[in-house]
């Protein structure tokens, strides 16, 4: 064979690049779920902006938990809670839909949502939730941000009445509760000094929850006729 | 023929004189938690009687007498209801699996067939462990030092306090995030006071790896990077609980083998089937492994959610 030149090179992408629209999952990552958020009546917890606010729990759609089949139906799951008293916050209800916003564009309706990752799995995020990657492939979470935006997202639940409001006696509940953590952390204090600190949020926290609820009453509630009020003590049975 | 004291090994691979590498037996394991937590669950014996659904029954508690009335005034003894529950075991296939190429074997390292069957029976393990772990969320009934704040011993006593109003029997299992465990340690650490002098105190202080990490006032402590986050990442979700709260249940993978040409049949049991695939015009060998687990929360009441910063 003649002498030859050989005509330009080819191009070789990087082999290091990563789609920057996935999630890059390792072998240790744990990916987020497919999940619904169930609210229990007992299940509230005081917000110092917001007040009383609804405490959800969540049930993952996994197959083979909970009564979830290979077809990821959740219809067993949402039973088992329903029967538990429990309220399943439907992702479809139109009630998730803050003043009339488009569907496409709202922050809460339909908050079931995902990002892709870099093994095809979905990574499932709550309402607020977003990621950054980080050169050298971390994950780095919007906690501080995403805590409001889930703490609007359960202050929307309780004012337009899909979960149930608090009752009275459940505030009695938890303000008992929080009284006993007090009285808890008193004990401890002297002894203690570096629990100072936390006796006083814990302090500031019960005058907060023992006031009058900041928030006017909600639109359930005015359905409802019920009066927002201090709360009363109480006991449970069951 | 060069001087002996002036060859160095490029020299010696360009003559031949030396093999370039050669792969050491000794194979590390990557890191990983490999936490076992299938023991803590009731294990269900599967049956298969034409259904996907293994429904159990949870038998009616027990009920104190009532005094028979008829004496003062005439009224019969009232029906005592017999509240049964119920639960349902749905399993699901998982599946994983790996892909040898023909130079696997003819390379002959560490790393051959047996190794990577082994690889697969251990993921079993780990696959229960994320179930169980994806089952706390769900508990109705949480305790913590509240959103954004690290797990302290208070939190723990109230989980405690909180099974023992329950009347859940002892010993309590508590599975939390390794950071959960860090922050319990940290604030056992800074506790003065009766819980400082405990024997146990100290032992729970102590460096372990991951799975069970001691024992402390009668409660089981296992660490699992499986526990979840919840609060839009702000807090883990680990849990408390007492025998009877979860329930699992491995369909018999064995009986789907008559499915698979006894050839290509790599392991067969009860729990898991591994298979071979041969894919001859790729060159390469597939193992892949199979099992059917299930698991449920059987009594919320015997659960209780901890949950706390990250």
């Amino acid at each position: 064979m003649p002498a030859h030149t050989l005509r330009a090179p080819k191009r070789q992408t990087p082999t290091e690049t990563r789609d920057p629209d996935l999630l890059p999952v390792g072998p240790r990552t744990k990916v987020g779920k497919r999940f619904i958020y169930v609210h229990y009546e007992s299940a509230w917890n005081f917000h110092a902006e917001h007040g009383w606010l609804p405490k959800l729990s969540k049930l993952i759609a996994v197959p083979g938990v909970n009564g979830v089949g290979e077809d990821g139906s959740l219809s067993r799951v949402i039973n088992g809670a329903t029967a538990k008293g429990g309220t399943v916050i439907r992702p479809e209800d139109k009630r998730l839909l803050v003043d009339g916003e488009d569907p496409e564009d709202a922050a809460f309706y339909q908050y079931g949502r995902y990002y892709s990752t870099t093994t095809g799995e979905r990574w499932w995020i709550e309402p607020g939730s977003e990621p950054t990657v980080t050169p050298a492939g971390r994950i780095i979470w919007n906690t501080d941000e995403s805590v409001k935006v889930y703490a609007r997202f359960r202050k929307h639940l309780r004012d337009v009445g899909i979960v149930e409001p608090i009752h009275p006696l459940v505030i009695a509940e938890k303000v008992s509760s929080q009284q006993t953590r007090v009285e808890d952390l008193q004990r401890r204090a002297a002894m203690n000094p570096h629990l100072s600190s936390k006796l006083a949020e814990a302090v500031e926290l019960l005058t907060a929850m023992q006031a009058q609820p900041d928030d006017e009453p909600t639109k359930a509630d005015k359905k409802a006729g019920r009066k927002v009020g201090r709360a009363r003590r109480g006991s449970v049975d069951g | 023929m060069p001087d002996a004291a002036t060859i160095d090994t490029a020299q010696l691979i360009t003559n031949g004189g030396l093999v370039q590498e050669v792969l050491s037996d000794l194979v590390l394991e990557a890191l990983y938690d490999p936490t076992d937590l299938t023991a803590l669950m009731t294990r269900v014996p599967w049956n298969a009687g034409g259904s996907d659904t293994l429904r159990s029954t949870i038998d009616a508690a027990p009920g104190a007498y009532t005094a028979r009335a008829s004496e003062i005034d005439g009224s019969n003894i009232a029906n005592a209801a017999y509240a049964t529950g119920k639960f349902d075991l749905i399993p699901a296939g998982y599946s994983r699996r790996y892909e040898l190429t023909d130079l696997i074997p003819i390379a002959g390292g560490p790393i051959q067939v047996e190794r990577v069957a082994a690889n697969l029976v251990a993921g079993v393990a780990l696959t229960m462990t994320d179930l169980l772990c994806a089952l706390f969320p769900a508990l109705d009934n949480d305790v913590g030092p509240g959103t954004g704040v690290d797990l302290d011993v208070s939190s723990i006593y109230a989980a405690m306090y909180q099974l023992n109003s329950q009347s859940v029997s002892g010993p309590y299992a508590c599975v939390l995030h390794p950071q959960q465990i860090n922050d319990f340690q940290n604030s056992l650490r800074a506790e003065a006071g009766a819980v400082q002098f405990q024997a146990a105190t100290a032992e729970m202080l102590a460096a372990r790896g991951p799975g069970f990490r001691g024992s402390w006032n009668g409660i089981q402590f296992y660490q699992s990077d499986s526990v979840g986050k919840v609060n839009t990442n702000a807090d883990y979700a680990g849990a408390m609980f007492g025998a009877g709260c979860f329930g699992y249940t491995m369909a018999d993978a064995r009986l789907m083998a008559g499915h698979i040409p006894p050839g290509l049949l790599y392991l067969s049991n009860e729990a898991m089937v591994i298979e071979m695939a041969r894919d001859q015009t790729n060159f390469t060998t597939a193992l892949v492994a199979s099992i059917f687990p299930a698991v449920v929360e059987i009594e919320d009441a015997r659960g209780v959610e901890i949950i706390s910063d990250v």
